[in-house]
């Protein structure tokens, strides 16, 4: 059987011309040489010639979530105090002398209540804060299963630090094989884009 | 602070980054500042998460960050690069010694000013937007730059739209398309096809192969989006196919209903820092005419990596970036002892080099041959006074 493939190993696209037997399958790869690869210019090509001819394999990047840090969100309260349904003008009675740091606002100030709430006076809430961190699979996966490998890679979290070349996880592959998810870059604790 | 370097780089993109590192191996005393608008430097690799990079620099495939991380490490390592981060460059100014002197803002330290000898222009490229490329219809939300694309989806974590049209086959296009493919499969979200205007794909062959063919992503050559549809939203596209002069054929419209449309229509050399400057540009490149070492028509300013022309590679933006910063560092040292020569008059005593600057000159005739034989004859400072 004669197949064509162009080289993807470098920019260089070599038009390759692979000759197989049609047994040539997983099992007769490693011993059979029928395999005839022509218009490679280097030995990086037969290899991909003779890979692509039996099952296409691909390196996956993707990214993951990574937590960097949970930071102080005053402004997420205030927008969410503005849609309680109690209006915020009863509050403020209610507030022991002295508890605000700020000074009491000034009296047109107060008519226009909760979007002008003083900062201070919203509870302070956690909130996560997750970058994108890049990955890539350790080694190449068949092209079949690049999407449920991305699929999988994707319910995957890490937190920060970690380093480029860190191994994050594993996926498994139909044939069992598991291939370790690698982070291709640092993250560091409240590190933001 | 320190008001003074031998060599500043603006820009901590690939260039930058090979730059000062190219200039802090050349000369472990050369004091050198690198300058980056974003708060970690990388530029844009650190969206570029595909593989395939380095394959020349480290003989080895290295995904975008990876490179990015790799020049960093290096660069943290020495210690006479000093990295700002976060800062912006408001003016840039050339005395009458041929020190360059810079106006930086940054959060920190405010507004400060720095001086050099040597100033290197690294900052790359940008994208070609709808705007530029006069596609009819409103201006609906859902069109991006396969750059921004890539930025929401790779750093933000973002998908930008569900059906995609891809218009132009640049790198980035063809990158998007598989990326979009992939991550939009789950959502029912696809990519409708990418097109092109000319009649052969401007990427390269292994991303038209690793990317559309691997996922069955159609590419329609000679075809273009000629209309916009939709108010709020983009709502569909019309496309067209083109004659050999590129106009669309009448007859030929067909409407493809998508909510994004990612433009992969080409790169410009981003140059406006050094208007002040007026070095001598190339109209076609839309980047500084350079001699073999990267200087310009200004003494001591060098331009490098996309900035000075689009590359396709990144090996090669590193390695015009160590073109620069080497010599750079050369200059500093000789105008330190007291021996400098100009770069260009020296270019054209040397033999080899002087066919070099003949060919270099050879092309610009056509556009400027006034101005390029004054640069040629007069050394290079006198033609710029």
């Amino acid at each position: 059987m004669i197949k064509e493939f162009i080289c993807i190993i470098c920019p260089r696209s070599c038009k390759l011309t692979v000759t197989t037997d049609t047994a040539y399958t997983q099992d007769t790869a490693d011993s059979t040489p029928s395999v005839q690869i022509r218009g490679n210019r280097c030995k990086r090509g037969a290899d991909y010639g003779k890979q692509e001819a039996l099952c296409p394999m691909r390196i996956l990047t993707t990214t993951v979530a990574c937590l960097v840090s949970a930071h102080t969100d005053r402004l997420a309260c205030n927008t969410a105090q503005q849609n309680d349904t109690e209006p915020k003008q009863k509050h403020r009675p209610t507030q022991q002398p002295g508890t605000t740091i700020h000074p009491e606002p000034q009296a047109d100030f107060k008519k226009t209540s909760a979007a002008q709430t003083p900062l201070t006076a919203a509870p302070i809430r956690q909130v996560p804060v997750y970058i994108r961190l890049p990955v890539k699979t350790g080694c190449e996966i068949p092209l079949a299963e690049m999407q449920t490998a991305l699929d999988h890679i994707r319910t995957i979290s890490v937190s920060a630090p970690v380093s480029c070349g860190d191994m994050l996880g594993y996926i498994q592959l139909k044939n069992g094989t598991a291939i370790p998810i690698i982070a291709c870059s640092n993250a560091e604790p409240a590190d933001t884009l | 602070m320190i008001n003074f370097f031998d060599i500043i780089v603006i820009g901590g993109g690939p260039a930058g980054m090979a730059a000062a590192l190219a200039a802090a191996e050349y000369d472990p005393q050369c004091s050198i500042m690198l300058i980056e608008r974003e708060d970690r430097i990388g530029g844009i690799l650190k969206q570029c998460i595909h593989d395939g990079f380095g394959l020349i620099r480290f003989q080895e495939r290295l995904t975008g960050p990876e490179y990015a991380h790799r020049y960093s490490t290096m660069l943290l390592q020495k210690p006479n690069i000093t990295i700002e981060v976060s800062t912006f460059v408001i003016r840039i100014q050339r005395s009458d010694s041929g020190l360059f002197a810079l106006t930086f803002s940054n959060p920190q330290k405010g507004i400060f000013s720095v001086s050099c000898t040597a100033l290197i222009a690294a900052t790359g490229c940008r994208e070609r937007t709808d705007r530029q490329i006069f596609i009819h219809g409103d201006r609906p939300s859902g069109v991006f730059t396969a750059g921004q694309a890539q930025y929401f989806i790779n750093l933000k974590g973002f998908l930008p739209g569900k059906h995609f049209v891809i218009l132009g086959s640049g790198d980035i296009g063809l990158i998007m398309a598989r990326r979009l493919t992939l991550e939009t499969a789950c959502i029912g979200g696809s990519v409708e096809g990418v097109y092109e205007v000319k009649s052969e794909p401007s990427g390269l062959t292994r991303n038209i192969v690793q990317c559309l063919n691997d996922y069955g992503i159609p590419l329609h050559l000679s075809t273009t989006v000629t209309r916009l549809h939709g108010t709020e939203r983009l709502e569909g596209v019309t496309v067209t196919k083109v004659d050999q002069q590129l106009k669309p054929i009448p007859g030929t419209e067909r409407y493809i209903p998508c909510d994004s449309l990612i433009l992969s229509v080409g790169l410009i050399p981003e140059n406006d820092i050094l208007d002040d400057l007026a070095p001598q540009m190339d109209p076609r490149t839309k980047g500084p005419y350079v001699n073999q070492y990267m200087e310009t028509s200004i003494p001591g300013l060098f331009s490098c990596g996309n900035a000075l022309h689009v590359y396709d590679l990144v090996d090669y933006v590193s390695e015009s970036g160590s073109i620069a910063g080497k010599r750079a560092a050369q200059l500093c040292m000789e105008r330190k002892n007291g021996q400098h020569t100009d770069t260009l008059t020296l270019s054209l005593t040397d033999p080899a080099a002087q066919s070099d600057a003949k060919s270099l000159q050879a092309g610009c005739t056509a556009d400027h041959p006034a101005q390029q034989i004054h640069t040629e004859t007069k050394p290079a400072q006198e033609a710029i006074r």
